[in-house]
């Protein structure tokens, strides 16, 4: 073979690849796209198959704490890379593990994951979504014996497709797979989380139809004034968040402390301190999306707002830090929208000048509190954006969402998937 | 496959990377179309739960509803649109029930989100009017009654609910003195109005709320014909009467409709109102000279005592205008008491004018207060002695 003969191989292989590269992006956003709506039925059928129409109070103690009992088992013995979110798991794999995330653990996270999310554990499903999708990804691109830096750039492709059909906003999908995933906006690789991502929707609308996740009310400005109230939403938001981030992080703290033996009950502690709550609040059951479209259509009252917006945040730590299979992604959402919500209707009774409905305020809350708990700004606002699809939202917005970054960097300066990933003695890289 | 430049290839590993390739592409897009059909059925029966959900839920909506437990039946009306989220019965029916617990904000957003999806839907449009007056929203409240009017109805229901939908908006324009609108609303419903008494007498009593004496007479007339004692129809055809001017048979109307039973106060004050006018117009007709100057005497005092009342009140805005018709009151009295002033057309036309004119006062805030002041102006517009 001569050298130039070699040459044209070589470049006919490598073009081979592109090619490839582009068609398993485009397979890898279905599956990973499929495996986010199957995930997503799996958890509303779980949960009503656990607690049919009204449970007694029985069923909401029991049901969680059963149910984590068998989880807590299969986390320990067979899927320990399935606890918890998934993104932080998702992001070790893609800076430290060359994109290598094992084939039992999608499997593994879907399976703890709708139990536990399905079970009533306040928790939600787009970090497992994340993970399910980037560990398809990642096995995927091993059965092609890819090279480990396509097999490592495969990764946010699954984690985009994955998140843009368990949320249904493609965008945001690809800018939390290059915020969070990536940690770079300027990655080449904005290309193929882009079409993965838009496949991914294709799919989950092909099956779910068109319908919205949220009924979003119309939003405006009602006096310039009320930015003021906007940028007083960002602080409280940014202090739910540190109040959160280090309600969680000290209580992962204290069940990573405890001995290994109780590894497998932990769970199920949560399990019952969840069922204790949802006697009590049975609104903080899994995702709660219906109750954060309450929040936005303003059919909650105030008190109910931070009642839900307290026990969603206690019921959240609670769930997360004894060691069960779900993400603080939704949660984040669910209290945003009720301090939003809360914080709104305040405005409207207290502000000296008009102000907008307390929708508009709980949607921006969902915003502000998603910036400073997962710390992707970005994300946050064209998340936002594409639920509301309106233009004016976008100042009040990022004003709130900037100082709700701001202070939780202050008073939490890892971000807290980092945090999680450091306290099992995980360290990312600087940059 | 894992590529590098140092790689050796020849066409044959060439062709069989590509052949093992597309095989595994293959493989996983064919593992992609049951998965694919998998998931559809999956979400198919979840979405058959939710519906089923749905009725549940709404069946126990519609029970707490009737058993008064409102809290309950919105809670469960919630929870029905929640399941079922297409269902429009179960969104209409969870925005009534917000409306009714005063959360209007809600059911509004839920009626607006509705509408989007269905713009020309009657019942929709039918809700949001009813929001509207609630409200107090004239203009856009008019709009959707008129959206609910022309809009789309379940097969039969329009024919049942025009007539009612379009009272409702008659009362409303009616009670925000926006009467030409109600008018127009009117001539259409006269247009279709059954042959019934009551429908007559209430449309009756609606062109009269409207300022369509004329137009209220032949509804209440008509009525007559149907049901010779229908109480409305006999109080309303007096207040028509009298509205009219007519006050002969205003009188005679309303005392026999009085006779009848108790009749609205409307009836009440027109019946009041037209007694004083028949026996205190110094210009009606059959009386000789003396009761003229009689009664113009009493309207000349009345006034008199109205000017000073409303200075005093100090709701007099022209003090110099009002001196100069005390003075003209004045020497009008001193005109009258002359022998044959009664007689005197000009006189009585001019005593009649002053003296409604003081009677009306100087300003909006001192108007007539008793039912003979009333009387008197009523009897100045009739003889229209106000007009050049």
């Amino acid at each position: 073979m001569t050298a130039h003969e070699r040459q044209t191989g070589l470049q006919k292989l490598a073009n081979r690849e592109n090619q490839i590269f582009l068609a398993l992006t485009i397979v890898i956003a279905v599956i990973a796209g499929l495996s986010a709506v199957l995930f997503t039925l799996a958890i509303q059928g779980t949960q009503h198959f656990l607690f049919g129409l009204s449970p007694s109070w029985m069923r909401l103690l029991l049901v969680p704490t059963l149910v984590s009992l068998l989880t807590g088992f299969l986390l320990a013995k067979f899927f320990p890379g399935a606890r918890g979110s998934g993104v932080p798991q998702t992001k070790a794999a893609y800076h430290l593990q060359g994109g290598r995330i094992e084939a039992a653990i999608p499997f593994g996270k879907f399976l703890t994951g709708a139990l536990c999310v399905g079970s009533g554990h306040s928790m939600g499903r787009e970090g497992p979504s994340v993970q399910i999708g980037a560990g398809l990804a990642s096995a995927i691109g091993r059965l092609f014996q890819l090279s480990p830096e396509r097999t490592k750039s495969l990764v946010p492709v699954g984690a985009a497709a994955a998140l843009a059909a368990a949320f249904n906003t493609p965008v945001a999908a690809v800018i939390f797979s290059l915020e969070e995933i990536i940690g770079d906006m300027n990655a080449p690789l904005i290309g193929t989380t882009v079409v993965a991502s838009v496949t991914a929707v294709i799919v989950e609308r092909s099956i779910l139809g068109d319908e919205v996740l949220f009924r979003v009310p119309a939003y405006h400005l009602a006096h310039p004034a009320e930015l003021i109230g906007y940028a007083g939403l960002g602080i409280l938001g940014g202090l739910i968040s540190v109040a959160f981030c280090k309600g969680l992080l000290r209580l992962r703290a204290f069940f990573l402390g405890l001995p290994a033996r109780t590894l497998i009950l932990q769970p199920a502690a949560g399990g019952l301190a969840a069922g204790v709550m949802l006697m009590f609040v049975p609104q903080v059951m899994g995702v709660g999306y219906s109750y954060v479209d309450q929040a936005m259509s303003g059919g909650l009252l105030l008190k109910a707002m931070i009642l839900l917006c307290v026990a969603k945040v206690i019921a959240t730590i609670v769930s997360y830090a004894s060691g069960n299979a779900g993400g603080i992604f939704a949660p984040s959402l669910f209290i945003g929208a009720m301090a939003g919500g809360a914080f709104g209707m305040a405005m409207q009774r207290f502000a000296p000048f008009p102000t907008g409905g307390s929708g508009a305020y709980a949607l921006v809350g969902m915003g502000v509190l998603f910036a400073g708990i997962i710390r992707a700004p970005m994300t946050s606002v064209f998340m936002i954006f594409e639920l509301t699809q309106d233009y004016q939202i976008l100042v009040p917005l990022m004003v709130a969402n900037m100082l709700s970054l701001l202070i939780s960097k202050h008073f939490q300066p890892t971000p807290v998937y980092q945090a999680l990933l450091e306290q099992t003695g995980i360290y990312l890289p600087e940059d | 496959m894992t590529f590098s430049p140092d790689s050796h290839l020849n066409s044959g590993t060439f062709s069989a990377l590509l052949r093992q390739e597309t095989i595994i592409l293959v493989v996983l897009a064919a593992a992609a179309v049951p998965l694919f059909l998998f998931t559809r059925s999956m979400a198919a029966w979840n979405r058959q739960t939710n519906i089923a959900n749905g009725q549940v839920w709404y069946e126990r909506a519609l029970k707490a509803r009737e058993q008064g437990a409102s809290d309950t039946s919105l809670d469960d009306f919630r929870r029905a649109a929640s399941a079922d989220r297409d269902n429009m019965e179960y969104s209409l029916a969870l925005a009534e029930a917000l409306d009714s617990a005063a959360q209007v904000d809600e059911a509004r957003q839920i009626l607006l989100r509705l509408r989007n999806a269905r713009p020309e839907d009657g019942r929709i449009n039918l809700d949001l009017a009813r929001l509207s007056v609630k409200a107090d929203e004239v203009d856009t409240a008019r709009r959707y009654y008129h959206q609910a009017l022309y809009g789309m109805w379940p097969p039969g229901r329009l024919e049942a609910e025009s007539g009612t939908i379009r009272l409702e908006l008659v009362r409303f324009l009616v009670s925000r003195q926006d009467t030409s609108s109600a008018v127009s609303e009117l001539l259409i419903l006269e247009a279709n109005s059954p042959a019934n008494a009551a429908a007559k007498a209430e449309l009756g009593s609606l062109f009269l709320q409207a300022n369509e004496p004329e137009r209220a007479l032949k509804q209440f007339l008509a009525a007559l014909n149907l049901e010779p004692a229908n109480a409305e129809a006999l109080a309303g055809t007096g207040v028509a009467q009298f509205k009219l001017g007519n006050d002969k048979a205003a009188l005679k109307q309303l005392q026999i409709a009085a006779q009848t039973g108790p009749m609205p106060a409307d009836a009440e004050q027109a019946l009041r109102l037209a007694d004083l006018v028949l026996s205190g117009d110094p210009m009606a007709n059959g009386i000789g000279a003396r009761e003229r100057a009689r009664r113009l005497t009493i309207a000349l005092d009345l006034g008199t005592k109205r000017l000073e009342a409303c200075r005093v009140q100090d709701a007099v805005s022209d003090p110099a205008a009002a001196e100069t018709l005390k003075n003209e009151l004045a020497t009008m009295k001193q005109q009258i008491s002359r022998e044959s002033a009664g007689a005197d057309l000009n006189i009585l036309r001019d005593g009649l004018k002053i003296a409604s004119r003081a009677l009306l006062g100087a300003t909006e805030t001192c108007k007539p207060a008793t039912d003979l002041e009333q009387a008197i102006v009523l009897a100045a517009e009739r003889h229209k002695v106000n007009t050049p």
